[in-house]
């Protein structure tokens, strides 16, 4: 696109996030108290963050847990109460949000609406005093990529929602931000739309080479759009890392949880990991599984399997499972899908143990057998490797 | 509604309508009293007016202005010929241009303050201003005219418009205020957050939002002043203006270019209000 082959672009905006190589935003110890009268409120505990220059990064927690107020500290609307928020290296606490290079995209999207949709998108520039010719053309410009050219003279109150945010993101793409903060920017949207948006806004991303922080609480969003996420609950990050790496290693419980669908066990470790790095551990409904943890016998472990892999075939058809965990079980419950059926299966424990239930998803590809019926014997195997150990929660 | 078909019998428990032909419930064939009781209202309110106007063009002679004598359009022709009629209306406008520039930027600001901050005495500000709505004219004029004496401020033109602001800034406060509170806070950050620093913010921003909040109370406050009689005649020293005017008329008989002024004042009006609203229409 024109807009990113402007040989004038970079000049403009100081200390963007091609200078260095340090992060484009650095949180640090970073904590915010709201008061409100007499009572307070602590939205953010304790936030380190870094965020690599044209980095895709989600900000993923449930409904609470801080993430508009950690996007509106490094957008300068609210002032840590404690910690640094750095921007390209520069600490910019206490500096005001006209004079910090980034960027934000609203939830409301909080478009003027008195001004034209090009007048909103030109706002930015005309307060950087770039010359009328330059504002029309990047202007333009801006609206081809969003292709909201056509609407350019519209009031931003007759248009649909998702021309709404699309001149929203115009609005803050157009100042060429060192980094772009989008709070919830497809929660406004009907499903359809949203999934639409998701690939829309990685290609945006990706053709102005912007750094984008992305916050949602919807964890498949995340996983979906992000290069790396930061999962935050309680005021505090849980886990950094890529997608891959947050759903398949989950560094605690809460994440295992709130990340995907996770199956969550606990037991004792009854021998120690020998030459294949796998212990044995008991569950505490009598089953014995393998998994790959350092704690030494009698030791107290969660941990998780994810539902796709799992294995499920009926009991008898036994296959060549040598060295996988195996658990028997029923099914208790079938969910149809679609591309998959999801198998509650209870496992019945040793004795006057608790049973316990695993979720188990299987592709309905052509190369699965029959439906299992709700009350069938099944077997469940997977590698000792799914067998991922959290950290404490 | 045709009245021309006749009624069918309701049956409410009967069978079910055919499929594709959709059976139309029937509407309750009442008078209409709404609409009659709108048109009541607005005649009761519009005769007066009506009349007012009418008699403006009344062809009378002597000072007697209470017969329908023939229709005719002198009035409109001489409307300026009693010099001390027209000198009232002069300070009228006068007072009321200033009474709703000064109100409309004062009340304005206080509205803004009162809807945007949390402040000490916002709690008292906010009653006064509800006192001040509600208080009796009478007891607000007599308070003034103690107060002007008290403070040696000499009554008369200055003390009028002076009078005229402390009645009607209540109201372009409460307009402002209530517009400030549904402003979304978004929008100033996101002027904020593209460049613009505090004043330009509220020039580009928070200002254009409030001007339609801001007219309206002005408006009103001009409204207000033309209108006033009790307040004015407390303070008005040796001015006049047209109310006081024409009720010092009654006497001897109101001509009828009171009548046509009176029309005139009330088009000014109505085309101030509807201009209003066609600016905020296109504004949206
Ligand atoms: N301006 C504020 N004043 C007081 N409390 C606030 C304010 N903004 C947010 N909070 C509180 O801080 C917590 C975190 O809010 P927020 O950052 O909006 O969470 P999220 O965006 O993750 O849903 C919530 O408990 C919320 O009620
Ligand atoms: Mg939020």
């Amino acid at each position: 696109m024109a807009t990113t082959t402007d040989p004038a672009a970079g000049a403009r905006t100081a200390g963007t996030a091609s200078d260095g190589d340090g992060p484009a935003i650095e949180l640090e110890g970073v904590a915010k108290t709201y008061r409100a009268g007499r009572s307070t409120v602590t939205a953010v505990r304790h936030l380190d963050l870094a965020v690599a220059p044209g980095e895709y990064f989600a900000v993923v927690g449930p409904s609470g847990c801080g993430k508009t107020t950690t996007l509106r500290m490094i957008g300068g609307f609210e002032e840590p109460t404690a910690g640094t928020v750095r921007l390209a290296g520069r600490d910019v606490t206490g500096v005001p949000p006209d004079r910090r290079d980034v960027n934000t995209v609203f939830q409301s999207y909080a478009l003027f609406p008195h001004m034209s949709v090009a007048d909103n998108v030109a706002f930015g520039l005309r307060r950087r005093r770039v010359p009328a010719a330059e504002v029309r053309r990047r202007v333009g410009d801006m609206l081809d990529l969003v292709e909201l050219t056509g609407v350019a003279s519209r009031r931003p109150g007759r248009l649909s929602g998702g021309q709404q945010q699309r001149v929203a993101l115009a609005r803050a793409l157009v100042n060429r931000p060192g980094a772009l903060l989008l709070d919830e920017p497809l929660g406004a949207l009907d499903p359809l739309l949203r999934q639409a948006m998701r690939a829309e806004l990685k290609r945006l991303q990706r053709e102005v080479g912007a750094t984008f922080v992305h916050v949602t609480h919807d964890q498949g969003e995340a996983l979906a759009m992000a290069d790396r996420l930061a999962v935050m609950a309680g005021g505090r990050v849980r886990q950094t890392g890529a997608p891959a790496e947050v759903y398949e290693r989950p560094a605690d419980r809460f994440v295992a949880g709130f990340v995907g669908a996770a199956n969550l066990l606990t037991g004792t470790v009854r021998t120690s990991a020998g030459g294949d790095g796998y212990a044995a551990v008991d569950l505490d409904g009598g089953q014995r599984v393998r998994a790959a943890t350092a704690a030494g016998p009698g030791a107290r472990i969660d941990l998780t399997v994810r539902p796709e892999k799992i294995r499920i075939a009926a009991a008898g058809t036994e296959g060549p499972d040598g060295g996988a965990n195996l658990l028997r079980g029923t099914v208790r419950d079938a969910v149809y899908q679609g591309p998959a059926t999801h198998y509650t299966v209870l496992v019945a424990g040793a004795g006057a143990a608790e049973p316990v239930e695993l979720v188990v998803h299987r592709q309905n590809s052509a190369a699965a057998g029959p439906a299992l019926r709700v009350g069938a014997e099944v077997r469940l195997t997977w590698p000792p490797e799914h067998s991922h150990v959290l950290g404490p929660a | 509604m045709s009245g021309a078909t006749p009624p069918e019998p309701e049956t409410p428990a009967g069978p079910p309508a055919p499929p594709g032909r959709r059976v139309p419930r029937r509407r309750l064939r009442a008078p209409d009293w709404g609409r009659y009781a709108t048109w009541a209202v607005l005649c009761w309110l519009f005769t007066p007016i009506a009349f007012m106007a009418l008699f403006g063009f009344n062809d009378i002679s002597g000072r007697q202005n209470v017969a329908w004598q023939g229709f005719t359009l002198r009035w409109y022709g001489q409307v300026f010929s009693y010099p001390d009629l027209t000198a009232a209306l002069l300070t009228t406008a006068v007072v009321g241009v200033l009474t709703m520039l000064v109100s409309g930027v004062v009340g304005g600001l206080l509205g803004l303050a009162l809807g945007r901050y949390r402040f000490r005495g916002r709690g008292a500000t906010n009653l006064v201003l509800f006192a001040a709505v509600c208080a009796p004219e009478v007891v607000t004029g007599a308070a003034l005219l103690s107060l002007f004496l008290t403070l040696n401020i000499a009554t008369g033109l200055a003390a009028v418009v002076l009078a005229h602001v402390m009645f009607t800034v209540s109201y372009v406060a409460i307009t402002v205020r209530v517009r400030v509170m549904t402003l979304d806070p978004r929008l100033e950050e996101a002027a904020r957050d593209l460049g613009a620093g505090p004043w330009t913010t509220f020039r580009l921003v928070t200002l254009p939002a409030l001007l339609p909040a801001v007219t309206a109370g002005g408006l009103l406050a001009l409204a207000l002043s033309v209108d006033d009689f009790v307040i004015t005649s407390f303070v008005r020293g040796d001015a006049t203006t047209f109310p006081l005017w024409v009720w010092g008329a009654t006497r001897v008989g109101i001509p009828p270019q009171v009548n046509v002024m009176g029309t005139l004042i009330f088009a000014t009006g109505v085309l101030l209000a509807v201009g209003n609203v066609l600016l905020a229409r296109r504004r949206r």
